[in-house]
């Protein structure tokens, strides 16, 4: 997009989690989105640039923190009705984000009644207005991609559930690794079109195996053990509602289209879990870090010695 | 668009309870509706939205979150006038609704007055409205469906008064059928029209019993002996008035009707027991007050009023109403409008003329006399509060602000948009519709200079905004040591009980950061829900040492984050402590040694960071024994902030101060 080519997400140096939740959103849109938690400067917007960018038709719409209802949800077309004395819809971004990324930094500072909107939006996949002696209803399919920093607020626990799956980016702690990520970006901005010319086949691969996901997505199999394990770990680590499971088994479905695979497993399903459940866990205050993956490890590993 | 697949009610698993009261009020739409409340993902919207297929026939409206006045009652169609230049009325999403259905999903994230006006009209089918330089009546029958979730709040006392039928749903918890409900939303969201198909069979049966029951219903009769058990039922479950007998009784016959039955029989009425709505339970668990002491408090013991009583003038341009008790009716519910009716709030919604009445019985206006009255039961709180209300003017020369609490209605540009009024002064925020409204009758008259509107000074309205302009409360809490933290820890829990329950008049939010041994926690995130305070300040720990400077700073980091989320509210830190810190910053390296001077430093710079912000602070002193350090007050001094003691001092009074204290800003 625009003059200069993009960051290749094939050129991004770790973040593997973050990218695998970006690319199951790309495959199935249905999904529903991802937070992205972690402090500044750990690549966030270039990841999920770079992920648009994948596609040909895919674009990053941002929603700044400071927005106002009217630019989100849409409004009337003051202009349009004092020249031709018409009423006429006047798009937000909720509009323009339709078939793309809606990209909201610092998501926990959004004003409250915005962010129910959004959600609201991104659940029904679309935005109804009626406002302003306007009505009107369109598609509002998008991928939410939030970001914060844990350690600078929260969100409400109802938000949270609204979020498919969340991610814990941390800055490169391995030296080599963090010299690999500024030697490449040192690269790419000394020649844009030549860097991304190096990682031009991996990027078309990339697609394509987005491309076949999405075509086997409906035809994967899921085996009603899983579903039932889906079910208990959402007993067993106290969520609410049953959101969770079914988002668990939706983004298990997602790993084996991705997979080539036409059945989902176990270990899908424990990738999934990873994903799916961690910020939607209440934690008591002053206790240690939850083991989530203790606890998948125990239900998992009992299962396969049983199988 | 395509067609939008709304999942099957007939493919819901479990949760018959909800499923049996919507068709219920489906059958008998004289029931005032049904509140569903469950948590997240619990399948509110899904039984919601596939209701609205069983009887297509009908209207089907949802209020959408966004909703302003004039799409909700109507106003000037716009086209209209400037095309012919007629006034005409372009009815809102009340009258649509009329003879089927409105859905009011998550009505704790809805603006009060939304709801208020739904659930009047659909308890009288009757709305007489006064916006725009006309007076309009509408006349709207429907069937009322409202959904929320008691963790992030409470329904409004609007709809809990008046609600016909409540159920909460609980999760699926057999493992088996959990995994059916994915399974089948799965499939639905691979192949909608597939699965539609597949539970059409069961989709058309419904359809055919409901469409029968609704025809059997006026011939439904119920026996004397029938009324007197309903009589003795209501009585015994502690119901309170004469309307709870009625109802349940009706709500009786439509489960005859759809069981196929002319005749009402005991199990019908056993089996809509469970939806009956204890208006007097509704005060939720934690029961500080009873009745009686409450309605000895609002006698008040020297009479002292709410400041904010006045209601908010601003909000329209129509006339003021005055903050006085209206016809209530007499009996049982006098007791709930005294509990829950809150004049400074509904006082402003009432000056927009929102007048629901009937020809007697139903409760027209909410403006009862909201009197926060002086718990003087003991000199303690007396003198925390002439201590507290000494120091605030000591420190605020300029006085006191204009008081206006809960929700204001303001011009603007943040927060979300209501309506439009006249503008008072300058015009911050443009109220675009409203204007074109306002000038669109006119068009013949004036010059158009090539445009096809003109539009005069006259016409120009502005926007009015919902702002938070509630309180954020946070508890900053000591939890460290052992000997005086557990009395510490019921007097602070109290109080905060006591100000959520308060919240029903106040929307204000809550919250508790504790600190002890190496760092602070936020142990309940700022909210208005009872039940999330219940759920996590059920067991605390205690001991250890006294991070104090870290408490603080987590203080103010979630009350700054609140300022932006909550444009307009105010945000108050009470900070309970002995002031004996000897635990520095997270970050601190222990390596260094960290001595008390450092600490008093960390302090020092944390309690002046919180002063240049704009959090008010009250510093509440829970120094023990003979010999004072007086460490807290030191501390209140460096904050700015208020100072108080915690002796003798009760969850109750605690709240009581910090609601005092409140209303002084």
């Amino acid at each position: 997009m625009g003059n200069q080519i993009g960051y290749p997400f094939a050129a991004i140096v770790g973040q593997e989690k973050m990218k695998k939740a970006l690319l199951l959103n790309m495959i199935n849109r249905k999904l529903g989105g991802v937070l992205i938690m972690g402090e500044k400067g750990t690549a966030k917007t270039t990841t999920v640039r770079a992920a648009a960018g994948l596609m040909t038709d895919m674009k990053v719409i941002h929603l700044p923190v400071s927005a106002t209802e009217d630019r989100v949800v849409g409004t009337l077309d003051i202009q349009h009705a004092i020249q031709h004395g018409e009423k006429k819809f006047e798009p937000g971004l909720l509009a323009e984000a339709d078939g793309h990324f809606l990209y909201v930094d610092e998501i926990n500072l959004l004003e409250d009644h915005l962010i129910d909107v959004l959600l609201d939006a991104a659940a029904s996949g679309m935005n109804t207005v009626e406002r302003e002696g306007i009505s009107y209803k369109h598609a509002a399919r998008f991928v939410l991609v939030g970001t914060m920093n844990p350690e600078e607020g929260e969100l409400r626990p109802q938000l949270l559930d609204r979020f498919a799956m969340s991610v814990e980016v941390t800055g490169e702690k391995e030296l080599d690794k963090r010299i690999d990520v500024i030697r490449r970006r040192m690269e790419y901005e000394a020649g844009p079109e030549v860097f991304a010319s190096h990682y031009e086949e991996e990027q078309i691969k990339l697609r394509d195996a987005i491309e076949s996901a999405r075509v086997l997505l409906p035809h994967v199999q899921l085996p009603g053990q899983l579903l039932e394990l889906a079910a208990e770990i959402a007993i067993r680590t106290g969520v609410d509602g049953h959101r969770t499971d079914i988002t668990m088994m939706k983004t298990a479905a997602t790993l084996a289209a991705f997979r080539g695979a036409e059945s989902a497993t176990l270990e899908d399903l424990q990738e999934a879990a990873e994903l799916v459940v961690p910020h939607r866990i209440k934690r008591r205050p002053f206790e240690d870090e939850c083991s989530l993956t203790e606890l998948l490890d125990s239900l998992f590993n009992g299962l396969r010695i049983g199988q | 668009m395509d067609q939008v697949r709304e999942y099957p009610f007939a493919a819901i698993v479990g949760q018959e309870d909800a499923k049996l009261a919507i068709i219920l009020h489906l059958i008998h739409p004289g029931l005032n509706g049904v509140l569903l409340s469950g948590e997240s993902g619990i399948g509110k919207t899904a039984l919601l939205r596939g209701a609205s297929q069983l009887l297509v026939d009908l209207p089907w409206v949802e209020l959408p979150l966004g909703i302003t006045e004039d799409r909700l009652y109507g106003g000037i169609d716009l086209e209209e006038a400037m095309v012919r230049g007629a006034i005409s009325f372009k009815p809102g999403l009340l009258a649509e609704a009329d003879g089927g259905c409105l859905l009011l999903d998550n009505i704790h994230l809805m603006d009060d007055q939304v709801v208020r006006a739904a659930t009047f009209t659909a308890e009288t089918g009757y709305l007489q409205i006064e916006r725009e330089g006309g007076s309009y009546i509408i006349n709207s029958e429907f069937c009322l469906f409202a959904a929320m979730n008691p963790d992030e709040g409470h329904a409004q006392p609007a709809l809990l008064n008046r609600i016909g039928l409540f159920v909460h749903m609980e999760q699926v918890k057999n493992r088996t059928n959990r995994g059916e409900i994915i399974r089948r939303r799965l499939s639905f969201e691979n192949h909608a029209e597939c699965f539609e198909q597949a539970y059409m069979r069961q989709t058309e049966e419904l359809r055919r019993r409901l469409i029968a029951a609704r025809l059997m219903l006026p011939q439904v009769l119920a026996d004397v002996a029938i009324l007197k058990l309903a009589a003795r039922l209501v009585s015994n479950q502690g119901f309170v008035g004469h309307r709870a007998d009625l109802h349940i009784v009706e709500a009786a016959r439509a489960h005859a009707a759809w069981e196929g039955r002319e005749v009402v029989l005991e199990d019908d009425l056993v089996r809509v027991a469970d939806f009956m709505i204890n208006r007097g339970s509704i005060r939720q668990d934690d029961d500080h007050m009873t009745e009686r002491e409450h309605r000895s408090e609002t006698e008040g013991v020297d009479g002292d009023t709410d400041a904010d009583q006045s209601v908010d003038l601003d909000a329209t341009d129509t006339l003021p109403t005055n903050g006085e008790s209206s016809d209530l009716e007499s009996g049982a519910y006098k007791d709930l409008e005294t509990e829950y009716g809150s004049a400074g709030e509904s006082g402003a919604y009432m000056n927009d003329r929102l007048l629901g009445e009937r020809s007697g019985g139903s409760v027209a206006h909410e403006n009862v006399k909201d009197t926060i009255s002086v718990i003087g039961r003991s000199a303690a709180t007396n003198r925390i509060l002439t201590d507290m209300r000494d120091e605030f003017v000591r420190k605020n020369p300029r006085g006191y602000m204009d008081g206006r609490r809960g929700k204001s209605r303001t011009a603007g540009n943040s927060g979300r948009l209501i309506g439009a009024r006249l503008p008072k002064g300058v015009v911050k925020a443009p109220a675009f519709g409203a204007t074109l409204r306002a000038a669109a009758p006119y068009q013949r008259f004036r010059e158009k200079h090539g445009m096809a509107i003109t539009i005069e000074p006259e016409d120009i309205r502005e926007s009015i905004r919902e702002r938070d302009s509630g309180s954020a409360l946070l508890f900053v809490v000591d939890g460290s040591g052992s000997m005086a933290v557990k009395r510490r820890m019921e007097v602070v829990k109290g109080a905060i009980f006591d100000l959520l329950q308060d919240a029903y008049h106040k929307r204000d939010r809550v919250g508790m950061v504790l600190f002890r041994k190496d760092r602070a926690e936020s142990v309940l995130p700022l909210t208005r829900s009872v039940k999330r305070a219940n759920d996590q300040l059920l067991s605390l720990p205690t001991g250890g040492g006294t991070p104090l400077a870290h408490g603080l700073q987590l203080g103010a980091q979630m009350l700054s984050q609140a300022q932006r989320q909550y444009p307009g509210i105010t945000t108050i830190m009470i900070v309970v402590t002995d002031g004996k810190a000897n635990v520095g910053l997270p970050s601190t390296d222990s390596s260094t040694g960290v001595g008390q001077a450092f600490i008093k430093e960390q302090l020092q710079s944390v309690a002046r960071m919180i002063r240049e912000q704009l959090i008010q602070t009250i510093v509440i002193d829970s120094e023990q024994g003979f010999v004072r350090l007086g460490l807290a007050k030191q501390l209140a001094d460096s904050m700015g902030a208020v100072y108080g003691s915690l002796d003798e001092c009760d969850g109750r009074q605690l709240a009581h101060s910090v609601r005092r204290y409140t209303e002084m800003l």
